[in-house]
C-alpha cells in the first residue's frame, strides 16, 4: 500500500510541476525550476536509500504506475484550455519525442550518430504535403501517415547502404551532408514549393472526425490543437511499446552486442549487416510517421522546419535524456523542445546552450539523465525490463 | 575437419601469415604454440573469418569455407573465444551466454548448456545478471570460454584461455577443456602456457614469425630439445 501510495505521489509531483513549469511566466523563475528538476533527479539517482526505495515501489506495482502515468498524460493538456497555443507547444514536444525514439534507434542502439536525422522528419511531413495539398488527393489519413514513414525509410536505406561500413566521425560527416543534401533539394526544388514550402495542408480526418475542428465537451470548446495532442499522444504511446519490445527482443540485443563490439558480435554469428538495415529502417519510418503528425498541425511546412540545427537537437534530446531508455529518452525531448518557448530571450543562443548541453552531458553523465537499465530475464532469449 | 592449405594473411602491407598449412581432425586436441607475435591470434581469426586470406583455402568438413563470412561459419559450428577476453563488457552475463547461443533455436538445448557451463564455471552463476565488466579477469575469461561453448561448436577455437588466470584455476581449466573435449567438442588451442597445452594436445604445430616451423605429436615435441629451449623454458 505504501508503494502504490509512493508511486502516487510520484507521478502527481511531477504532473504539478510540469503544468507548474509552463505555466511560470519568468525567465529566471523557469531557469531555476528546470535546474532544480535536473539536480533532483541527477541526486535522486544517486541517494542509495532514494533511489532504492522508488525502485521499489514503481517495479512493484508497475502496472499502477503505467495505467496512472497514461491518465495523467491525457489530463496534462487540461491544465492549459486557456491557451491553446500551450497545447500546440506539448504537441510538438509529443512529436519530438516521437522523433528522438526513432533516433536512439541508430544513436543510443548502435552507436550512429545521425547528425542528418530531421531529414527523415522533413521526408515524412513533405510526403503528406505533397499528396494531401498539392496533388490534393484524398486518401485515408492513416494511409498517408504509412506512406509517410515508408517513403522516409526507403530514403533511410539510401543512406544506410552506402555508408554500411562506416563508424564514428566519418559515418557522422556522411549523415551531416545528407541532411544538408535533402534540406537544400527540397529548398530549390520548384515542385516541392522551394523556400517557401506547402501551404494549406488540410487537417486530418480520421474515422468521420476532423481534428481541425473545435469540439464541445460538458459546455468547454476545446481548442482543435487538443485533438492533435491526444492523435500524437496515441501514436507516441504506439511507438514506445513497438521501441519496447524491439529492446527487450533478440534485436536489442543484437544491437547492444554490435554497439559494444562489432568484431565480437560477428564471432558469435550475429549478420551486423542486417542490424544495421534493422536500425536505419525502423528509425527513419518512425522519423517519418513524426512527420505526418506534424505536417497537418502546421498546415504549412518549408525547408527552414527541417534544418541541421534540428537534428542536433534530437542527438541532444537522446544524450540528454538517456541513451537507450524509453522514459529518459521521452523526459529529454519534452524539456528540450519545451524550453526554447521560455527562452525566447535567449533564442540567438540556442544552438550554443544544445551544444553545451552535449558536451556538458558526455563529460559529466554519459548515460543521460536517466540511464539504460539492466534488462531483466527470465526465459531464455526474451527479456523482461525492469 | 579442418584443413589451412598455404594461407597467407595480410594486415595492410604486413605479411602476418606466410603460407600456413595445418589440419585438424574431429575429437583431437591440437595446439598453437610460437612467440609473440608469431600469428597464432591471426591464424585463429582467419579461420573464424574474421580476416580473409590473400592466398590459400580454407576448409572445413571437405567444404571450401576461405570466403564464407563470419556469421555463416558459427552456424557451420566453429567457435572461436578471442583472446583477451573480447566479451560484451556493457551486457550482463547471462546476455552474453544468450549472444553465444545467437545461431540456436532449441531453447532447451540452450538452457540445458547454460546449467552445464555455470557446472563447469560456478562463480559465473552467482553474477548471472551483472554487467560483465564488473567481473574479475579470471571470470571474464570462463565467460569468454562459456560463450563459446554456447554456440555448441564441432569445433572450439581458444586463444590463450588461461591468459591472466591464478594458477590453480589454470590446471581446473584445462581439466574442463580435456572435459570439454571428451564429450565430443574438437579442440584448437591457442597457448603461451605450453607446457601445459601439450600436456593434454595429441598433436601440436610450432609458429615462427608466420610460418609452421614444426609439427607433430605433443608428446614428442614436449620432449624435443629445440622447443625445450625456444618456448618450455627449460
Ligand atoms: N591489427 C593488426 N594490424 C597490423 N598488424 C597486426 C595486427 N594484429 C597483429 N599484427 C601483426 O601480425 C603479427 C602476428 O600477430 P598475432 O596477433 O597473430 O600474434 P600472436 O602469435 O597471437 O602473438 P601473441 O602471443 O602475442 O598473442 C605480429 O607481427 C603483429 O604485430
Ligand atoms: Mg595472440
Amino acid at each position: 500500500m505504501g508503494k502504490i501510495l509512493t508511486v502516487l505521489l510520484i507521478e502527481l509531483l511531477i504532473l504539478i510541476v510540469s503544468v507548474f513549469a509552463l505555466k511560470i511566466e519568468s525567465t529566471v523563475g523557469f531557469l531555476l525550476l528546470l535546474v532544480s528538476i535536473v539536480f533532483a533527479i541527477y541526486y535522486g539517482a544517486k541517494n542509495e536509500k532514494i533511489r532504492y526505495r522508488l525502485q521499489d515501489a514503481f517495479s512493484s506495482s508497475r502496472r499502477f504506475a503505467l495505467i496512472l502515468g497514461i491518465i495523467l498524460i491525457f489530463i496534462f493538456p487540461l491544465f492549459f484550455m486557456d491557451s491553446p497555443y500551450w497545447v500546440f507547444v506539448i504537441t510538438i514536444g509529443v512529436i519530438y519525442i516521437i522523433l528522438a525514439i526513432g533516433l536512439n534507434m541508430m544513436l543510443g542502439s548502435l552507436d550512429l550518430v545521425n547528425l542528418g536525422f530531421a531529414a527523415f522528419f522533413g521526408i515524412g511531413a513533405y510526403t503528406v504535403g505533397m499528396i494531401t495539398a498539392k496533388y490534393g488527393l484524398h486518401l485515408p489519413y492513416l494511409i498517408v501517415l504509412l506512406l509517410a514513414g515508408i517513403v522516409a525509410m526507403i530514403f533511410g536505406l539510401l543512406l544506410c547502404l552506402p555508408t554500411m561500413g562506416m563508424k564514428g566521425y566519418y559515418f557522422s560527416l556522411t549523415t551531416i551532408a545528407f541532411g544538408l543534401a535533402v534540406e537544400l533539394t527540397i529548398n530549390n526544388l520548384e515542385w516541392t514549393g522551394g523556400p517557401g514550402g506547402i501551404k494549406n495542408i488540410p487537417h486530418i480526418s480520421l474515422f468521420g472526425l476532423n481534428l481541425g475542428d473545435s469540439y464541445t465537451v460538458f459546455g468547454y470548446d476545446l481548442p482543435f490543437q487538443l485533438n492533435y495532442f491526444y492523435f500524437a499522444l496515441v501514436i507516441m504511446l504506439l511507438v514506445m511499446l513497438v521501441a519496447w519490445l524491439i529492446h527487450n527482443s533478440r534485436i536489442g540485443l543484437s544491437w547492444n552486442a554490435i554497439k559494444e563490439d562489432d568484431i565480437a558480435a560477428r564471432a558469435q554469428g550475429i549478420n551486423i549487416k542486417v542490424y544495421r538495415i534493422y536500425a536505419f529502417a525502423i528509425g527513419s519510418f518512425i522519423a517519418g510517421v513524426a512527420g505526418a503528425i506534424f505536417a497537418p498541425l502546421m498546415g504549412y511546412i518549408a525547408p527552414t522546419n527541417f534544418t541541421y540545427a534540428h537534428s542536433i537537437t534530437m542527438v541532444a534530446m537522446v544524450i540528454l535524456g538517456g541513451i537507450d531508455n524509453i522514459m529518459g529518452i521521452a523526459l529529454g525531448a519534452f524539456l528540450l523542445s519545451i524550453a526554447p518557448e521560455k527562452f525566447r530571450a535567449f533564442s540567438d543562443y540556442r544552438m550554443l546552450i544544445y551544444a553545451l548541453i552535449i558536451i556538458l552531458m558526455v563529460i559529466y553523465r554519459p548515460q543521460g539523465l536517466i540511464p539504460k537499465k539492466i534488462r531483466k530475464y527470465d526465459f531464455i532469449g526474451g527479456a523482461k525490463d525492469e | 575437419m579442418l584443413r589451412l592449405e598455404n594461407v597467407e594473411v595480410y594486415y595492410g602491407v604486413i605479411r602476418a601469415l606466410k603460407g600456413i598449412t595445418l589440419k585438424v581432425e574431429k575429437g583431437e586436441i591440437v595446439s598453437l604454440i610460437g612467440a609473440n607475435g608469431a600469428g597464432k591470434t591471426t591464424t585463429l581469426r582467419t579461420i573464424s573469418g574474421l580476416l580473409t586470406p590473400k592466398s590459400g583455402k580454407i576448409y572445413y568438413n571437405d567444404q571450401d569455407i576461405t570466403y564464407v563470412p563470419p556469421y555463416k561459419r558459427v552456424g557451420m559450428g566453429i567457435a572461436h573465444s578471442p583472446e583477451g577476453r573480447e566479451i560484451f563488457t556493457t551486457l550482463t552475463v547471462y546476455e552474453n551466454l544468450v549472444l553465444g547461443s545467437y545461431l540456436r533455436n532449441d531453447r532447451e538445448g540452450i538452457e540445458k548448456d547454460i546449467n552445464w557451463i555455470f557446472s563447469l564455471f560456478p562463480r559465473l552463476k552467482e553474477r548471472l545478471s551483472k554487467p560483465a565488466g564488473t567481473l574479475s579477469g579470471g571470470e571474464q575469461q570462463m565467460l569468454a570460454i562459456g560463450r563459446a561453448l554456447m554456440a555448441k561448436p564441432q569445433l572450439l577455437m581458444l586463444d590463450e584461455p588461461s591468459l591472466g588466470l591464478a594458477p590453480i584455476l589454470v590446471e581446473e581449466l584445462f581439466e574442463v577443456i580435456e572435459d570439454i573435449n571428451k564429450q565430443g567438442t574438437t579442440i584448437l588451442l591457442v597457448e603461451q602456457n605450453a607446457n601445459m597445452a601439450l600436456s593434454i594436445s595429441q598433436r601440436a604445430y610450432v609458429l615462427e614469425t608466420g610460418s609452421v616451423k614444426m609439427e607433430g605429436d605433443a608428446k614428442e615435441l614436449q620432449e624435443n630439445e629445440d622447443v625445450k629451449k625456444a618456448y618450455l623454458g627449460a
